[in-house]
């Protein structure tokens, strides 16, 4: 029902921001009636006496272009703002110049009471959704029509729905569900999954879960729906306006603040302190030459600069630093009772694993620090062959330090003697550390000084050795809420203004990587003071390309509605870009998934021609993909005409999602043609070998052999077996050795079967496995003619029969040597013996 | 006990049933001891390798029934080795240089020139000379070549057809080539018409028959289990023949696959077609009568088995768009002409692609989802 506000709105970006506000209401007002616009519209207007008559007249102008707008009466229901009420308590800069007739001092209630409620269609729940579970209800929803997105949400003031509890709930008509929270926790709103007392509105589509519909009715919270939210978002004055939740929230978060500058104050008057202290020491003796660790802070990067020097000041994993640190505690006592413990007590190392920038190498440090220990480090670029580490490690492990030692007579401390490894990067291991990996994980068993271990991907293969020798500890990235205190001290010691609720948008930039994080805020600290709003969507979208998206999330994005259409989310180079985040996979998995969408095409087409404009779509989508083959080929083939490349992700990848885009049903499937490919080259390379041991006899091509001889061939080979038991053995050898084929090719055969009917794996089970062996066995007890002598295999597979290599005269004649039976290691040696091919054939002679 | 198709194929020209004036001309060819290049094509099942061996054994003799298979090695520029595999007699061998996908440039280069440089030194002399000192001894004269029977010509890369045509003017007082294809459509000029081409056609439904009953006529136990009416006899042969698409192969396969499953055969005994014909058939008939999203997934996963068992895409292209053909024509639209049209140019359209293009399931889904959009928007409309 509001399809008409783009174009309202569209226009209105053209006047000055003072007139922007407005505008923008005037034009949700219209666009939100209902009647076909006609002068009427005009007349509903002209009872707002805000608006100015020449903007009225061309925007009069401007609906009756669009003829097709609907219009809705209510629209005047609106209330006028009073431009008397108080200012905002905190007005942003660059916004203060804004009309201020948006009630500023209202309270979230009042603005709330204002909106009308959700219509109540929604609230109706199906009688057949009642009793459905969740997947049946998950794939109800899948099936529903997909958001359009072609409605952009407005801007609300700064912090305006602050205070605020919000659930969405069901499918919004036009607005991704994903963008509404996004914009919704942008202006401060808690947004939570389920509905609680403590929620404060719900914002509903269709398709609302039963449960929470009931919730809903339970506790009689105020519902309304996706214009309703936009409204909202419109009328909210900044920081949530005067109500008490608002004033309890915006309070928490200046609380927040104020202990983030009380804790930066904290940590330079330790500094301070620190280099007093240093200074002090360093008087007596000022010969010493400077340390590179004294220089200046200015000097150093953020990250060294604010690294955590303490325990407490490690973002996120707590549970996991507190295990390490009473696991190092306690290492020396469990080494006397040879670790019997349970847990992470009973073992020697402890493996550290989680994704980069999260804090794991600096954990280790500062627990071992904060135990007194001395650290030796070993990472990447240290070579690490097996026989390096043999020769420094092992004499490190059962060391102890000689600082620590000097410290020690200061201190007295029995930790100060002790030494803890650390081994970063366990993972970079490459194929420069020969036999590093094995000869590791046994020190691990053996070490008498612990051992960490750091990796970032545990789940490699050349990880699994570690599995039984470490304990295992995942490090999981901190949240954003674990991080924003931290980034707060920072940024005030840096004297650079935040806006909290950035930290939010920040993490999911980088990936709640916090060293990239500090990384950006030092880089932004060089030219500019602030970090707010209206320059940190530029600045994590110049940080997010650094992110490799995976190919799951790059189908995810070309396949949703919201990617496509006049409001995109990207525009065309945005999406050949995420094409070429994985070039080789986009185009596979498109094709994977091109038809598990719901396309938003489909929105508004009759039921009867459904299914049709579907096919259609679909056969748009699939020609396409067809086409960009032949493209691929003349980039990947002879041609190397590379520079076609952004042709081809718009044929492969673009183009078929533009067709089919829409909400997916069901998971993103991984690509099944690789498989299927590998399994092809598997089967040709099978029917190639039949070829080559039959084709004397059967004097056929490699299709014919496959598309003829094949079929029949499986059946005359397997029916005896499956009808006659044991009794058919020797009629399916006989056969065999007729067409020269290994009991190696008989099984191979055999999985050459196609369809329900064709398939052998289930008609053989009927055969007994004591028919099976007896098979085995019969055709191991005599040697079988050869016609071939291929290299490689031949002797390795214990099944198979001996390869017999013909003479290099070409010699072909009978065998007739006696050959011992049913043996195995016998057959070896017959390999040995008998190099001349055997030909069970009269034909044959002797010629030299 | 082989199958009744490698059992019973003839050996010498005399043996041949059908196609008798190819089988004369052949033997006046093999008799004058000369013969140039020849391009022998036709369908699969049509004998077009029997033909060339029984020529080659009335040139050289029963000698060319002694085969065996070498292993050859070549090198690639690159330093990769590679194996080919060559069946051979002494007096001819035979390759499939399409066995080495985009290398066999390298095989006609290497491996025709070293056959063809090298003079061919005749055993038979002194065999005959033993055997029958008198009767064979103009024949030695016409043994100064050798014979290269090249298989599934119409598969071979341009780069080896180019380097093909200079190898058979230089080294053609050594080498004669036998072309073998079933379609001279990828076959470049200058190798057409530097050959003979001879096409030998499918056998007719009476030629098929003749055969299958000559086959039964020596199989006694069969005999008995099939019925003893030649009227009887002769439908069963022509529905073996029309399920086999006369392929004679197929046929003698299809007749051997009934016998050893039914004790007894009579005019109703349903004929065992290969599975893949099956799966196909089942697909194209599901495609055609339900025009679903759904069924395109599992069209999907029916596909995927079918190519990756090796059988080849644009058989398949040709199967379905086949039996949609047959299924539109049973239907009863009014404008049933346009829309057969719509099936054959789309299925024109896919085969291309599918020659140009390397990722067959992309084409064969391009080509079903078309087929299918055709046929709703026909039934929607009407």
């Amino acid at each position: 029902m509001l399809t008409s506000k783009n174009k309202g709105k569209k226009v209105t970006h053209d006047h000055s921001p003072s007139q922007q506000k407005p505008k923008i209401q005037e034009a949700y007002q219209n666009s939100s009636s209902k009647q076909p616009a006609d002068s009427k519209v005009i007349l509903v207007d002209s009872d707002d006496d805000e608006i100015v008559t020449p903007q009225r007249k061309r925007k009069a102008e401007l609906i009756e272009s669009d003829t097709e707008v609907p219009v809705k009466k209510e629209a005047k229901v609106l209330p006028k703002k009073s431009p008397s009420k108080p200012k905002s308590t905190k007005p942003q800069a660059g916004r203060s110049s804004q009309p201020s007739q948006a009630g500023t001092g209202e309270t979230a209630q009042e603005i709330l009471e204002t909106i009308p409620d959700a219509d109540p269609k929604y609230l109706e729940v199906d009688p057949e959704m009642e009793n459905m579970n969740f997947f049946q209800l998950k794939a109800r929803t899948s099936e529903a029509p997909a958001p359009t997105g072609d409605r952009v949400l407005p801007e609300g003031r700064p912090n305006c729905l602050n205070g605020l509890t919000i659930v969405f709930t069901g499918i919004l008509p036009t607005i991704d569900r994903d963008e509404c929270v996004r914009i919704a926790s942008k202006h401060g709103a808690k947004v939570t999954k389920s509905i609680s007392g403590k929620t404060s509105l719900v914002v509903i589509g269709h398709e609302a879960g039963p449960k929470k519909i009931k919730m809903i009715k339970e506790k009689k919270i105020k519902c309304i729906d996706e214009d309703g939210f936009v409204e909202l978002l419109q009328k909210m004055p900044a920081d949530g306006g005067s109500g008490e939740a608002a004033q309890v929230a915006k309070a928490k978060r200046e609380e927040e603040e104020r202990k983030a500058i009380e804790e930066a104050e904290r940590e330079e008057e330790e500094n301070r302190k620190r280099k007093d202290q240093l200074r002090q020491e360093r008087a007596g003796q000022s010969s010493q030459p400077e340390r590179p660790s004294d220089k200046p802070d200015t000097e150093k990067l953020w990250t060294v600069k604010y690294a955590p020097t303490d325990i407490k000041q490690i973002c996120g994993n707590k549970g996991n630093v507190e295990l390490l640190q009473s696991w190092l505690e306690h290492w020396f006592d469990n080494a006397k009772t040879g670790f019997k413990g349970s847990g992470i007590f009973g073992y020697r190392a402890v493996m550290i694993s989680g994704p980069p920038g999260i804090g794991k190498t600096t954990a280790a440090h500062i627990v071992a620090k904060s135990l007194g220990f001395d650290v030796i480090e070993k990472n990447a670029s240290d070579v690490r062959s097996k026989k390096l580490l043999n020769e420094q490690l092992r004499s490190s492990l059962s060391n102890s330090s000689v600082v620590g030692y000097f410290n020690q007579l200061k201190t007295h401390d029995p930790n100060n003697r002790r030494i803890v490894m650390i081994m970063d990067e366990v993972d970079g291991m490459s194929s420069g550390d020969h036999g590093g990996g094995a000869q590791l994980s046994q020190f691990c068993r053996t070490t008498e000084t612990p051992l960490i271990l750091i990796c970032n991907d545990k789940s490699l293969p050349k990880m699994r050795t570690f599995d039984k020798t470490c304990y295992d500890l995942t490090w999981r990235r901190p949240t954003g809420k674990e991080m924003k205190s931290r980034l707060m001290t920072i940024a005030h010691r840096e004297g650079l203004k935040m806006d909290p609720n950035i930290i939010d948008q920040l993490v999911a930039a980088t990936n709640n990587d916090i060293r990239q994080i500090i990384n950006i805020m030092s880089t932004v600290a060089r030219t500019q003071k602030t970090l707010n709003y209206e320059n940190s969507e530029q600045i994590s979208r110049t940080w997010q390309k650094e992110v490799i998206l995976k190919p799951f999330d790059i189908v995810g994005k070309l396949l949703s509605g919201a990617s496509y259409g006049s409001h995109a989310r990207y525009n065309l180079s945005e999406k050949i870009n995420l094409y070429f985040n994985d070039m080789d996979f986009t185009p596979l998995m498109i094709h994977e998934n091109y038809r598990s969408t719901t396309p938003s095409k489909l929105t508004g087409c009759p039921a009867n021609k459904r299914n049709l404009r579907h096919l259609e779509l679909l056969e748009e989508a699939s020609n396409s993909i067809s086409e960009s083959d032949l493209v691929n080929q003349l980039i990947r083939g002879g041609e190397q005409q590379w520079s076609l490349a952004p042709f081809h992700a718009v044929l492969s990848s673009v183009l078929p999602g533009s067709k089919v885009a829409g909400g997916m049903n069901g998971r993103i499937m991984f690509t099944s043609w690789l498989g299927q490919n590998s399994k092809k080259m598997k089967y040709d390379r099978i029917l190639q070998d039949l070829q080559y041991h039959s084709s004397t006899k059967t004097m056929t091509n490699t299709q014919e052999l496959r598309l003829t001889y094949i079929p029949f061939l499986i059946n005359m080979l397997s029916d005896p077996l499956i009808k006659n038991g044991a009794s058919g053995i020797d009629k399916v050898l006989e056969l065999m050795d007729e067409y020269y084929l290994t009991k190696e090719h008989w099984d191979n055969l055999m999985e050459f079967g196609v369809g329900a009917k064709g398939r052998m794996d289930q008609k053989l089970k009927s055969v007994s496995s004591a028919t099976k062996s007896a098979f085995t066995r019969k055709y191991n007890s005599y040697s079988h003619p050869t016609v071939i002598y291929k290299t490689g295999d031949s002797v390795t597979k214990g099944n198979r029969a001996p390869a017999l290599k013909p003479d290099l005269d070409d010699v072909i004649e009978d065998d007739t040597k006696d050959v011992p039976d049913d043996e195995p290691q016998e057959e070896q040696e017959d390999i040995k013996n008998d190099k001349l091919i055997k030909q069970v054939k009269k034909s044959t002679k002797r010629r030299k | 006990m082989s199958l009744w198709a490698d059992k019973y194929r003839p050996r010498s020209l005399s043996e041949l049933t059908f196609h008798p004036r190819i089988s004369k001309q052949l033997q006046v060819m093999a008799s004058s001891g000369e013969f140039p290049h020849l391009l022998v094509y036709g369908p699969p099942g049509s004998g077009k390798k029997t033909r060339v061996l029984a020529t080659l054994r009335e040139i050289y003799g029963a000698g060319t029934e002694r085969l065996r298979v070498d292993v050859k090695t070549f090198s690639l520029s690159s330093g990769r080795k590679l194996e080919f595999n060559v069946i051979s007699s002494s007096f001819h061998l035979e390759i499939t240089p399409s066995d080495m996908g985009n290398n066999d440039r390298i095989v006609i280069q290497d491996l025709l020139k070293e056959i063809g440089q090298t003079e061919s030194l005749d055993f038979s002399k002194f065999e005959n000379a033993v055997v029958s000192p008198n009767t064979r001894e103009h024949a030695s004269s016409r043994k100064k070549f050798k014979v290269v029977i090249i298989n599934e010509a119409e598969l071979l890369t341009r780069d080896a057809q180019a380097a093909l045509r200079r190898t058979m003017e230089k080294y053609s007082a050594n080498i004669r080539l036998i072309l073998i294809c079933n379609t001279t459509s990828n076959i470049i000029d200058p190798i057409k018409s530097r050959t003979l081409p001879i096409r030998i056609a499918s056998p007719s439904t009476s030629a098929c028959a003749e055969v299958l009953e000559m086959i039964l006529r020596k199989e006694h136990h069969a005999r008995k289990a099939f019925p003893d009416d030649s009227e009887h006899r002769n439908i069963i042969f022509k529905r073996i023949s029309d399920a086999s698409e006369r392929n004679l192969r197929m046929s003698i396969m299809m007749m051997e696959a009934m016998y050893m499953n039914h004790d007894t055969v009579s005019i109703n005994t349903p004929i065992i077609k290969p599975d893949w014909i099956d799966v196909v058939h089942e697909l194209a008939t599901s495609i055609c009568k339900d025009r679903s999203v759904s069924r395109l997934q599992q069209a999907r996963s029916t596909l995927y088995e079918l190519l990756a068992h090796a059988i080849p895409a644009k058989l398949l292209l040709k199967k379905l768009t086949l039996t949609i053909w047959d299924f539109t024509g049973a239907l009863d639209l009014k404008d049933k002409a346009e829309l057969r049209k719509a099936v054959i140019s789309a299925s024109t359209i896919y085969d291309e692609r599918l020659s140009l293009g390397s990722k067959d399931i992309f084409h064969l889904e391009g080509f079903i989802t078309k087929v299918m959009v055709i046929l709703e928007r026909y039934v929607v409309i009407n």
